[in-house]
């Protein structure tokens, strides 16, 4: 189980290596940004006295896309020890979630629904340029070739969670 | 006299050598103990370090983010340590690298741009650490929750480790190098005291402590020194050995403390006598040692000989009574009688106790004669014990009659010793006996005369001859036993079935004179002696001792008989003397008649008794049995009652 997080890890890292040849590859790219979406996981700490199981991780994504699909491919996996759930939920019932990946194309519903999950500890992710003014802590990007995050500090508190500050550091930008 | 220091002695550098050695041993051990430390907290520190970066690097590890991979490693160069390390992902590849580089890209195996021919090689990662002597590689697995996130790999030097070592080796060599010279320096006051407490103890042991002067070790020092120089240098000194006349009788008579003043003083005298360059040594006892230098010759000798006598015999103020003393003086030239330090003690020796035989607060010259007599009383007192311990063999006595000067009848008989040793030589009496009294044997050479006197009597009695009285010399050394000496003649006499009334004593003037000889001669009267005085009027004589110890005769002495009668003198005190000795009914002997003048002046003055070659010689027993024959029978013997 780890092995196969590990060869997973592995084949992402591969893949980076030929990231400026294949840098076109939008695949490839959603391939890199679930690696990322997942591995954030194993930064973050959730509370205790939050409504999230701590046995398991549970990464929740709204929408549909090529990183949707990346993401599902992922589920089952051992991550830092816990078993990784991929689910795909509505927007009007995220229940149970650690963290949550807004597809770009769920940006109109994340308007009426997004400030709602705020403070319930859950990691907010997307990859769009309109959600990250719209709460997301994470916000994935491309830059170069290279796939960077920004991160809101001060939403990912506000929510009670505890982001490494290892990551912190590579953060192409942090908001605070 | 100032000694050089001697160098330290072969022991005091041993001891440096090995505090040295063991300074050295324990510095070592030191060292290689720091250097095992310091190499364990080396690696101790580089774990830690390494832990460090495998933590602050695991994000960028999973992130594969290359410039904060970077910006870690690149933090690692901070420790001197670290010369290089690098952070390879999951799959071997190289993300980020720092220092002295030359890490391949890919982690294990070759990889696309590595090639074996690429300049400079790049030498492959170990598989896990590995630590030289000089340097090591650290290799270890960057973990993510229990997942392999990388590996970080790190080049370490354990040079500037050394370098600090040998900063902390000269540093403490420095220090230690620099304690000891102040400790050294601290000490040089202590060490000069002590040397000087050294020096002063040996001046002690060089120190007579009653006179101050030298001691005997110094003195024999100073001639051996003396020596080797005259060897060298070719200078001449000479050697004076001194002892004190009749310094037992002042110590004596005066005590103890008084001695030692005389000692004292003696020594005082002697030193200002000298000069500076002179030594003066108290030897022991009342003997002193003196060593004259650049005088070879005898006569510049003979003058502080002179010199020093002078000096001693004026008169020391001890009490109650003022005292005097005499001193005899052995002289030897150096380098002239010998080159060797014990011959040359020797010889000094010998020409003391010649001064001392000679008479006394006077100065003998070291020559071959002394030399030779020496050798000959060792001899003649070597064959005389032999001879004596062999039951006399070689030795017999002589019988020279006292015939009557008017009758001419046999009166008596002097038994004399003769000696015939074993190569058949006779030795004279006058050496013999000398050495016999010297040496202490005439104790027994005496009993063993008197013992053979009384074979001989056997001897005369089985021939038919019967001795009137028989006289027989008693030396003053035998009276020094004290009464002894009268029980062991009577137990010889006992022996032989003699009686003492047979027996004359004859005893020198001097032997009378001796307060210890006194009650020796009363014993000897007390047990049926008769005593007669040998060798009248050429000692000391107190006439109130003839009466005293009733002496049965006297007998002049050949000296004043040999004048006879030419010499007016010796007449008149011959004459005196028979008249005295008449008055006093003390029979008178005549000794070394030789010419019918003699006798006849003799016979005139009343003296009746006379010995000497005129009336016979000393003769053996079968000689005199044989004399005795020959004469004319009227001769019969008579006994002269005492």
């Amino acid at each position: 189980m780890m092995a196969i997080f590990r060869r997973i890890v592995v084949a992402l890292a591969i893949l980076l290596m030929a990231l400026p040849a294949l840098s076109q590859r939008e695949g490839a790219e959603a391939d890199v940004k679930a690696a990322v979406i997942a591995n954030m996981m194993l930064f973050v700490e959730w509370p205790l006295g939050g409504t999230q199981v701590l046995d398991r991780r549970n990464l929740c994504y709204l929408g549909a896309g090529p990183v949707t699909s990346a993401l599902a491919q992922l589920d089952g996996q051992l991550l830092g020890g816990r078993r990784l759930r991929v689910v795909r939920v509505d927007a009007a019932a995220v229940f149970d979630c650690h963290a949550l990946y807004v597809a770009g194309s769920e940006a109109a519903s994340w308007r009426r629904n997004g400030p709602s999950l705020k403070g319930r500890g859950v990691l907010l992710m997307a990859d769009s340029a309109e959600l990250s003014q719209q709460g997301a802590m994470i916000h994935l990007d491309v830059e170069n070739g290279r796939v960077v995050f920004d991160v809101d500090l001060r939403a990912v508190q506000l929510s009670g969670l505890v982001l490494s500050s290892k990551v912190l550091r590579l953060a192409r930008q942090v908001r605070d | 006299m100032q000694q050089p220091l001697d160098s330290p002695p072969l022991s005091q550098r041993l001891n440096l050598l090995l505090t040295a050695l063991a300074l050295v041993i324990s510095f070592v051990l030191l060292m290689l103990h720091q250097l095992v430390v310091g190499r364990h907290n080396v690696i101790e520190e580089l774990n830690t370090e390494a832990a460090i970066i495998g933590v602050n690097s695991a994000a960028a590890l999973v992130f594969n983010d290359a410039k904060a991979a970077q910006e870690t490693i690149d933090s690692a160069r901070l420790s001197p340590r670290i010369t290089g390390g690098a952070l390879y992902r999951h799959d071997g590849q190289r993300l980020a690298a720092t220092g002295d580089g030359n890490f391949p890209s890919r982690l294990d195996g070759g990889a696309a741009g590595d090639s074996a021919l690429a300049v400079p090689p790049v030498p492959p990662v170990p598989q896990a650490t590995s630590y030289g002597v000089l340097d090591g590689v650290f290799r270890d697995e960057i973990r993510v929750a229990g997942a392999k996130a990388g590996t970080l790999v790190i080049h370490m030097s354990f040079v500037s480790l050394y370098w600090r070592l040998l900063e902390y080796a000269v540093g403490v060599t420095g220090i230690a190098a620099v304690a000891l010279l102040l400790a050294y320096r601290f000490t040089r006051r202590l060490r000069q005291r002590t040397a000087k407490a050294e020096a002063e103890l040996e001046q002690f042991a060089f120190k007579d402590q009653l006179t101050g002067l030298p001691n005997r070790r110094m003195f024999e020092r100073e001639l051996r020194q003396l020596v080797e120089r005259v060897g060298r240098d070719g200078s001449s000194a000479a050697l004076l050995l001194i002892d004190v006349d009749d310094f037992k009788n002042i110590n004596d008579s005066l005590g103890h403390e008084m001695g030692d003043l005389v000692l004292k003083l003696i020594g005082d005298r002697l030193t200002a006598s000298l000069r500076s360059v002179d030594v003066v040594a108290r030897l022991g006892g009342d003997e002193f040692g003196v060593i004259l230098h650049g005088i070879g010759a005898s006569d510049a000798a003979t003058k502080v000989a002179r010199q020093m006598i002078d000096a001693v015999n004026k008169p020391l103020p001890t009490r109650p009574t003022a005292s005097h003393v005499g001193l005899s003086i052995g002289m030897v030239l150096i380098p002239a009688d010998g080159r060797d330090a014990n011959t040359l003690l020797r010889f000094a020796d010998m020409a003391m106790y010649a001064a001392k035989a000679q008479g006394k607060n006077g100065f003998r010259f070291f020559s071959d004669e002394i030399d030779q007599r020496v050798r000959e009383d060792l001899l003649t007192e070597g064959g005389l014990r032999e001879a004596l311990s062999d039951g006399g063999r070689g030795l017999s006595m002589a019988y020279q009659p006292q015939i009557c000067a008017l009758t001419g009848q046999l009166l008596g008989v002097e038994a004399l010793a003769r000696w015939c040793n074993a190569d058949g030589r006779q030795i004279s009496p006058v050496v013999f006996i000398r050495v016999a009294e010297r040496t202490g044997q005439i104790t027994e050479l005496g009993r063993w005369g008197l013992a053979q006197v009384c074979r001989d009597l056997a001897f005369f009695r089985e021939r038919g001859v019967r001795l009137p009285r028989v006289a027989l010399n008693v030396s003053p050394r035998q009276l020094l036993r004290g009464e002894s000496v009268v029980r062991i003649f009577q137990e010889t006499l006992a022996q032989f079935g003699e009686s003492a009334a047979m027996f004359e004593l004859e005893l020198t003037e001097n032997a009378l004179m001796e307060d210890s000889g006194a009650a020796v001669l009363g014993a000897f009267k007390a047990a049926g002696f008769m005593l007669s005085i040998d060798d009248f009027g050429t000692g000391y004589s107190s006439l109130g001792y003839l009466k005293r110890f009733h002496v049965a005769s006297l007998k002049i002495d050949q000296s004043f008989v040999r004048g006879l009668p030419q010499d007016d003198e010796n007449a008149a005190i011959v004459s005196a003397v028979v008249k005295m000795a008449i008055a006093l009914n003390i029979q008178v002997v005549a000794e070394g008649v030789e010419t019918e003048a003699q006798a006849e002046f003799l016979r005139s003055c009343g003296c009746h008794i006379l010995q000497g070659y005129l009336l016979g010689h000393p003769l053996s027993p079968i000689q005199f049995v044989d004399f005795m024959a020959r004469r004319p029978v009227e001769s019969a013997p008579l006994v002269v009652g005492a």
